[in-house]
């Protein structure tokens, strides 16, 4: 049960091509949680769906103040409770980002994508919906630890195309699932136990198309500043066409002090 | 939070328990105190070992009886045993049987009977056969007579010590100052009596042994509560007066102390004996099984050596079967009384003795409290293992340093107490735990109302302050919380100057009582609305602020409103602020309210095309636009901010203005429309009230193209704004309008600020219409003689019914303008 120590940054650029930022993120490194948003939509209500998401979650763990948080959804047994809660927070911003755009004609059809991530202690809760992705660095490996709610992502599954025609894919950004265009939303979530030195890396779609895997991996082991590992990214992304805005949230997980393990240890509490 | 209502329940739950344990503690709650006379017992028994013991005792046990017969034996038997333990050298003799009685024996009667009455007659001692008769009687009485053998016995030896027995409790039926000397002789009295037990009633030996006796003490003893004895009341009040015990009084004469030394304190002090007692004078014994004993027959037939009495103290007590109590103490259940004397002189004179400090019981308590502070504030910030783990190490220290404490320093600590609260504790907060925890997932389950909150709250942070209430209505308004969040929502309500909304939210959190200042918000609120918003318009014209309360200020789109700047056509003017540049601006605002539902999307559109259209109008004689917007209910504009008056003052006949400035200021708006013309821009409403003459001098034209859009629609709905003057007449028709309207409006403008007068009048509006487009106007000459020649042709070509015979462009309108100028000035 050792706690590990979180460094973690973010950042969202326009790119090259598009005229605005329909990306956006969240941080609340005090509370573990992660997040990224790529929203889509006319009239410019992208945005406001990819901030509605992101401002939500981030309200649901920051001041979840006045009793326990509400628990949207059904509640899964097999999950933890950090990951249920996760859950919870997205499905929450699903209805909210979905009454929005039944209340405003412009605002029709909006939606977004979310990705998110609760770190609690050494424990990993992975919430998403839609393409924007979540990777672990480990070990010198990356590994996407989501899976695309996209048409090719799910043509790769069923062997339909390969991975390389996927790349190329003209419909690479038509989603199979979104947030926030449906009343309800089916949320993937996945929990798992993280070692120190691992390195999560929160991507939209902006920065999965424009950088390669490997290009991610290099790019995050050299160096150890998550804010500077963003800026990189964002940068490769631009350098490479910049096609779509670009928003990337990494955090550096490292072992804690032995006197702030010895706190924590003495302070660990039971939830 | 959450956190916080754990951790507040746990330090309840120590608390409560601790208090509770203590509770029991005072109370003595049996139950705890056997399980502490357990342990007490288990110390003594590790405890004991061979101690150096002055005590010997003369067992009256089943091989004596068997040997002298039944008892209670003839008390001379006992006469002999004292005057053989005389002549041994015993220092002290105890005699462990109470003789509460005289002896009755009938032969002695007979005898003395038949001894008197010879005595009764002299005459008879004369005969030698009745003396011999009469010697022989006396022999016969003298060895009957058992009483007066011990008695002789006890007070030859001068060492013997005798029991009595107490009737415990009640009120003493006996007044001291009555007492018996032999009792006052073996009683001390106190000023302040110290708190011990009392005795109702004394039970003494007969006086013919306790007169000759050195000592008398008490042979009570106290049982615990699990009918063990374990102490020796070593003092007991009886009548005011405060006895000792018969282990006491054989110690003191032991070592030659008398009662009368005894000093009251912490412990009980004779000379340079200190006995440790504890509540009521009691002292804990440290039993000890082995003490030396021989049985009474072997001692009377000289079977044993003198020397094991020389000096010590000699106690003759029962020990058979069937004689005397037997005891139940922490070494065995079935102890002859005499066991218990013997053990507590054994600790007197060898100062071995269990204690009960005076810092046991503050210890005690303090450990109960250091426990109680774990439960509360450690075991729930600790995980299960790490806490049963410290759990055991606390528990183990105490048990391991009490036993300590017990069986070195013969310290008896009550351990069970805090032991008890430890567990019973540590059992419950962390059971609790778990209870709390499964409580907790239920309750975030079925609620609802934290989500409403959380999407209220979201929906509020968008903007959306509709739909926020909408959620935050379905929250109970009676919590203090959610009556905060609306009225949050309310303040920004006032902020978009959606005062009938935050009226409705306010009234929606006072159905659960007031709150803050509420009530308050929504008068004011009611008396601004009727001024501002929800009136009849023109009835007042008095310069209202709109909300005093800085807090609240309310905003358009992006810009504070300050004030209200007064009333036009389409609605309030307000100075604003952009607080992006903090520039003041001029904010003109166009209220849907007024127009009908089908149409609003039609003005709309048509107001935010032709705002979009001025914007794009860069010229120092026209009214520069920043910004157009709108917001909930109100559709806005923002305009550079003028400081001047429009000429609407200078049409009439008293304020005319000089004709070069006429001049000049037609010239500027002639200049302003001909380069809106060329941008593709109508004006649509020239008229006075639209130009502006800054007090700089400078001409500034407003509303291009504006002003119209809503005239006309109002116009369609079939309310009449206003006279339309200065329409030309294709507007008048309805055909299309072009720059050449612009320019016979600006002609209209012109005759009027040079006559005062309009070219054009009725009655009716009918009539105006005619005139308009049927009426050649008025000559400027003829109402004002002294106007150049220039000013009635330049008039006319303005005014001209048909659009081609007018200037075509502002341009011309300007050229001719200045040769005018250089006429008139």
């Amino acid at each position: 049960m050792k706690a590990l120590e979180l460094h973690a940054a973010g950042q969202t650029d326009v790119g090259r091509v598009r005229a605005n930022n329909e990306d956006a993120f969240c941080l609340l490194p005090e509370q573990g949680l992660l997040a990224v948003a790529d929203g889509m939509g006319g009239h410019a209500s992208g945005e406001v769906a990819s901030k509605m998401s992101m401002d939500l979650i981030r309200g649901y763990f920051a001041d979840a103040g006045t009793g326990p948080p509400p628990q949207v959804g059904a509640y899964d047994e097999d999950r933890s409770e950090l990951t249920n809660r996760l859950g919870s927070a997205v499905r929450l911003a699903n209805m909210a980002v979905f009454e929005a755009s039944k209340s405003n004609a412009q605002w029709q059809g909006m939606g977004t994508t979310v990705v998110a991530a609760l770190i609690r202690k050494n424990k990993l809760s992975i919430a998403h919906v839609g393409d924007s992705r979540l990777y672990l660095v480990r070990y010198g490996n990356i590994e996407q630890l989501t899976d695309d709610h996209s048409v090719v992502a799910e043509q790769v599954k069923r062997d339909l195309i390969t991975r390389e025609e996927a790349n190329r894919s003209e419909i690479k950004n038509i989603l199979t699932r979104a947030l926030g265009t449906e009343a309800e939303v089916e949320v993937d979530l996945e929990e798992m136990t993280l070692l120190a030195d691992d390195v999560l890396v929160l991507c939209s779609d902006g920065l999965s198309n424009m950088v390669s895997d490997d290009d991610i991996l290099t790019v995050v082991l050299s160096t150890r500043d998550p804010a500077l590992a963003c800026q990189t990214l964002v940068k490769l992304a631009n350098e490479n066409g910049g096609r779509d805005n670009i928003t990337v949230v990494v955090a550096y997980l490292a072992n804690t002090g032995w006197l702030a393990s010895f706190i924590n240890f003495f302070r660990g509490r039971r939830r | 939070m959450k956190k916080t209502k754990v951790f507040r329940t746990d330090v309840f739950i120590g608390v409560i328990l601790t208090l509770l344990i203590v509770g029991v503690y005072a109370l003595r709650w049996s139950p705890v105190e056997f399980l502490e006379y357990k342990f007490y017992d288990m110390g003594i028994n590790l405890r004991e070992g061979p101690t150096n013991s002055p005590v010997v005792v003369v067992a009256i046990d089943d091989s004596s009886i068997n040997a002298l017969g039944r008892w209670p034996w003839p008390r001379s038997h006992i006469a002999r045993m004292i005057d053989l333990l005389q002549g041994y050298g015993a220092k002290v003799i105890g005699l462990n049987i109470l003789y509460s009685e005289k002896d009755t024996n009938q032969g002695l009667q007979a005898i003395r009977e038949v001894t008197a009455s010879i005595e009764a007659k002299p005459g008879l001692q004369g005969n030698a056969s009745v003396a011999g008769i009469y010697a022989t009687l006396k022999a016969a009485e003298k060895n009957l007579d058992h009483d007066a053998a011990l008695s002789t016995a006890i007070g030859a030896s001068q060492r013997v010590v005798l029991p009595f027995f107490f009737a415990l409790g009640g009120p003493v039926l006996m007044d001291s100052a009555s007492m018996p000397e032999v009792l006052a002789r073996n009683s001390v009295s106190f000023a302040s009596p110290p708190d011990l037990l009392t005795a109702r009633e004394l039970i003494p030996p007969v006086p013919e042994f306790s007169t000759p006796a050195l000592a008398l003490g008490h042979i009570n003893l106290a049982a615990d509560s699990d009918g063990a004895v374990r102490n020796d009341c070593l003092l007991i009040d009886y009548g005011g007066r405060v006895f000792p015990s018969l282990s006491l009084q054989l110690a003191l004469k032991y070592l030659g102390y008398d009662l009368k030394d005894l000093v009251l304190g912490e412990a009980l002090t004779f000379r340079r004996i200190r006995i440790p007692v504890h509540e009521q004078s009691r002292m804990l014994i440290s039993y000890s099984s082995s003490y030396e004993a021989y049985p009474f027959v072997e001692v009377l037939n000289n079977r044993v050596s003198p020397e094991s009495f020389r000096n010590k103290i000699v106690i003759i007590a029962p020990t058979a079967t069937g004689l005397g109590t037997m005891q139940v103490t922490p070494i065995g259940t079935a102890m002859p009384s005499v066991l218990i004397t013997a053990n507590a002189i054994n600790n007197i004179l060898n100062n071995d003795h269990i204690v009960r400090p005076g810092w046991a019981t503050p210890l005690e308590i303090g450990v109960l409290i250091l426990f109680g502070l774990f439960l509360a504030l450690g075991i729930p910030h600790l995980k299960a293992g790490i806490s049963a783990l410290i759990s055991s190490v606390l528990l183990v220290a105490w048990l391991a340093t009490a036993a300590y404490f017990m069986l070195a320093e013969g310290i008896w600590l009550k351990v069970f107490y805090p032991t008890l609260l430890l567990l019973v504790g540590y059992t419950i907060v962390v059971s609790r735990g778990y209870l709390f925890t499964e409580k907790s997932k239920e309750r975030i389950e079925a609620d609802s109302v934290e989500t409403n909150k959380m999407l209220g709250l979201s929906f509020q942070g968008q903007g959306m302050l509709d739909m926020a209430f909408e959620k935050f209505r379905k929250c109970p308004v009676e919590d203090e919380a959610v009556k905060e969040l609306l009225y949050n929502l309310g303040l920004d309500f006032e902020r978009k100057r959606m005062f009938n909304k935050a009226v409705a939210v306010y009234e929606h959190v006072m159905t659960a009582g007031s709150f803050k200042d509420i009530e308050e918000r929504v008068k004011k609120l009611k008396a601004v609305g009727e001024t501002v918003i929800f009136g009849a318009g023109g009835a007042r014209k008095d310069s209202t602020v709109i909300v005093e309360n800085a807090q609240t200020r309310p905003t358009l789109g992006r810009y504070e409103i300050l004030k209200e700047l007064g009333r036009g056509a389409m609605g309030t003017v307000y100075l604003g602020k952009d607080p992006k540049i903090n520039r003041d601006v001029a904010i003109k605002t166009l209220r849907y309210e007024e127009f009908d539902e089908e149409q609003l999307a039609d003005i709309k559109s048509r107001f935010f095309r032709e705002a979009e259209a001025a914007g794009k109008l860069a010229h120092p004689n026209i009214v520069t636009i920043y910004d157009v917007g709108e917001d909930y209910e109100i559709a806005y504009m923002a305009m550079e901010l003028l400081d001047g008056a429009d000429l609407a003052k200078n049409c009439q006949k008293n304020q005319l203005l000089p004709r070069a400035e006429v001049v000049r200021i037609v010239s500027s708006v002639a200049g302003a429309l001909d380069y809106a013309h060329a941008s593709g821009i109508v004006h649509r409403d020239i008229k006075p009230a639209n130009i502006m003459i800054l007090n700089n001098g400078e001409i500034k034209v407003a509303d291009f193209g504006i002003a119209r859009v809503i005239a006309s629609s109002k116009t369609q709905t079939g309310v009449i704004m206003g006279t339309p003057s200065y329409m030309s007449p294709e507007q008048i028709a309805g055909q299309k309008v072009d720059g050449t309207s612009d320019l016979f409006s600006l002609g209209v403008v012109f005759f009027e600020l040079l006559t005062g007068e309009k070219p054009f009048a009725g009655d009716s509006i009918a009539t105006l219409i005619y005139n308009i487009t049927s009426t050649p106007p008025p000559s400027v000459r003829e109402m004002v003689p002294d106007l150049p020649e220039q000013f009635e042709t330049i008039i006319g070509k303005l005014l001209a019914k048909d659009k081609s015979q007018r200037y075509q462009r502002g341009k011309e309108l300007v050229d001719d303008l200045q040769e005018l100028m250089k006429v008139v000035s």
